[in-house]
């Protein structure tokens, strides 16, 4: 639509800026109450405009103790949640990327059964499955660590069925010429498959990525060792304090700095990403 | 010397499907075969077969006498050029002719060689460091042709490698296809459903109805002497017209009215011939 009216122009962007507000105030009043003492909070109003206790806060927060009860630093528990995220990810992606290779490409017994298998699983998210699959890491062992934080979370049916979309719009012609050029299965997958789903990859990367990092209930389950907390779940554990104030200038630094990966994530891979939502180029 | 040998080869597909009842075919070395008939009737099962994208189910293919039946693709030394060119969309057109070369281990600075000397000769030398996104439907048809050039094969595959263009460009690509043919002297299996085509490329055509080869012969033979009442309707345009007639001891009746006696030379030559074809 080509048009220029001028009222049109200023109430379009009228209304994008009113949004943008909205969404963003919350964010904004975080910002401004970690820069207050944690007294300021007492006494009922919210302050819209930054103190002076902000480079004390964050300091503290990031790299003594995040407060609260929550004696590990933020950048220690920043590290859990990154291992156990990008476990996640990583996982995730080559369990599915396989799967959907062997469910599209290779002719075996059983093959359809294997299909619908994984697919229930789609009806099963951990949450579901929590008691018996925590009865299981236990038994193996597992709790308070990294594997029993990230294996539990990695098989999954979304990612399977999206390669295997992926993998079924490739041109049979294209699976042949690569057959007479000589590439076996493993050559095939990796000089031809892996490169054709290069955006759907990243796709997924940002989606798992967040999917990973927003985890709660699990590691919350599975891990008592402060050395395996992960950021997302201690902001609960920081806001169950029995005993006097809550600290909320700490609180909030510490939600600003978990929002802060997965908005680089998003940021960083942006336009893979939307490449690899859109893209037909095959 | 006879290069590839079709011996009685048949195909039934999976689910049944009598697609091939049996084809008898030897090819000599150089030659150009153009497989030519009706959609459906196995052109493309014939050469996928030969290919080895499509199992034989009954008899023996052989190449330079060796059998090749549970043989790979990449193993049986041909190298086949696609409908749709299947080109791969993310390697540049020098990695697309190379690649069948570097899984077959050869060392870089040969493939290299290899590779500039094959898109000299196809007037590509420009266009290799392009995406095949990048280039021209002809274009791409010269860098699928190029990747099938590279290897060196014993035998050239084609399947409906011109159908995607358009006529000009075909009739420049045909005689180009032929002239390359000659200079490298690789014999070459081709599919097409144009006679045209069939008709100017081919040294021996074969007619395929229904699976099964109704006439193999060069394009005179098929034109001149068309072995069958089905070929003789398949080949020129526009085509044969086709009359039912009874052959009876007073000569050929066509209707109550009319009988032509069988001396009746100055049309008999080729109702005769045909007729006899019927009769047979
Ligand atoms: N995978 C398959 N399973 C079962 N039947 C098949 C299969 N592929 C082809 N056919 C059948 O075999 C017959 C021959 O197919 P083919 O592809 O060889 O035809 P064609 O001569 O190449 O036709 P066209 O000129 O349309 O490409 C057709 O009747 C087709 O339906
Ligand atoms: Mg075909």
């Amino acid at each position: 639509m080509i048009e220029n009216r001028p009222w049109l122009t200023f109430a379009s962007h009228a209304t994008l800026f009113t949004g943008i507000a909205l969404v963003a105030l919350p964010v904004w009043l975080a910002l401004v109450a970690s820069t207050h003492p944690a007294s300021a909070f007492g006494v009922g109003h919210i302050p819209l405009w930054f103190g002076d206790a902000g480079a004390e806060t964050w300091g503290t927060v990031l790299f003594e103790k995040a407060g609260n009860g929550v004696d590990t630093p933020v950048w220690f528990m920043m590290l859990n949640s990154l291992i156990m995220a990008l476990g996640i990810t990583f996982g995730k992606i080559a369990i599915s990327l396989l799967s959907a290779y062997a469910i599209v490409f290779f002719r075996f017994p059983f093959r359809n059964l294997c299909f619908w298998v994984i697919f229930m699983t789609l009806m099963l998210p951990v949450e579901v499955r929590i008691v018996p699959t925590y009865e299981v890491v236990a038994n193996l062992d597992l709790l308070n660590s990294y594997t029993g934080l990230t294996l539990p979370l990695i098989a999954s049916a979304t990612a399977t069925f999206l390669f295997r979309q992926c993998f079924l719009s490739i041109p049979g012609e294209l699976v042949e010429a690569a057959r007479m050029d000589g590439a076996g299965p493993w050559r095939f997958f990796f000089d031809i498959l892996l490169p054709l789903s290069r955006t759907n990859i990243a796709a997924l990367f940002v989606i798992l990525f967040i999917y990973g990092w927003n985890q709660y209930l699990w590691p919350l389950l599975i891990t008592t060792d402060d050395a395996y907390y992960t950021l997302v779940m201690s902001i609960k554990r920081m806001l169950s304090v029995t005993d006097g104030d809550i600290a909320w200038n700490q609180i909030m630094a510490t939600t600003l700095l978990a929002m802060l990966p997965p908005v680089a994530v998003v940021i960083g891979m942006q336009k893979l990403f939307v490449k690899g939502l859109v893209d037909s180029e095959k | 010397m006879t290069d590839v040998i079709l011996e009685k080869v048949g195909k039934t597909y999976p689910n049944g499907y009598h697609a091939i009842p049996s084809v008898d075919l030897t090819i000599e070395e150089g030659e150009f075969i153009v497989l030519v008939g009706p959609s459906g009737c196995g052109k493309s099962t014939l050469l996928r077969m030969v290919a080895g994208l499509e199992s034989i189910s009954t008899g023996e293919l052989r190449i330079r006498s060796e059998r090749m039946n549970e043989k790979e693709p990449a193993e049986r030394d041909i190298a086949m050029v696609f409908q749709n060119y299947a080109l791969y969309p993310h390697m540049s057109v020098y990695d697309n002719m190379a690649y069948g070369l570097k899984n077959r281990g050869m060392p870089k600075d040969q493939i290299a060689e290899k590779v500039s000397d094959v898109a000299a000769m196809l007037g590509l030398t420009e266009l290799l460091q392009r995406k095949p996104r990048q280039l021209s439907g002809g274009q791409r048809q010269r860098v699928a042709m190029g990747r099938a050039m590279v290897r060196d094969p014993k035998v050239f595959l084609f399947d409906e490698p011109l159908s995607n263009l358009d006529a000009k460009l075909r009739v420049q690509m045909r005689v180009e296809i032929r002239q390359l043919q000659r200079k490298l002297g690789t014999t070459t299996l081709y599919v097409t459903h144009d006679q045209v085509e069939a008709m100017t490329l081919a040294d021996r055509l074969v007619v395929l109805n229904k699976g099964k080869a109704e006439q193999i012969g060069t394009p005179m033979d098929l034109y001149n002497k068309p072995a069958t009442p089905f070929v003789a309707a398949f080949i020129g345009s526009p085509s044969m017209n086709l009359i039912d007639a009874n052959l009876t001891e007073q000569g050929i009746k066509l209707s109550e009215a009319l009988t032509l006696p069988l001396s009746h030379q100055h049309r008999g030559g080729i109702v005769w011939e045909f007729v006899q074809s019927t009769w047979k």
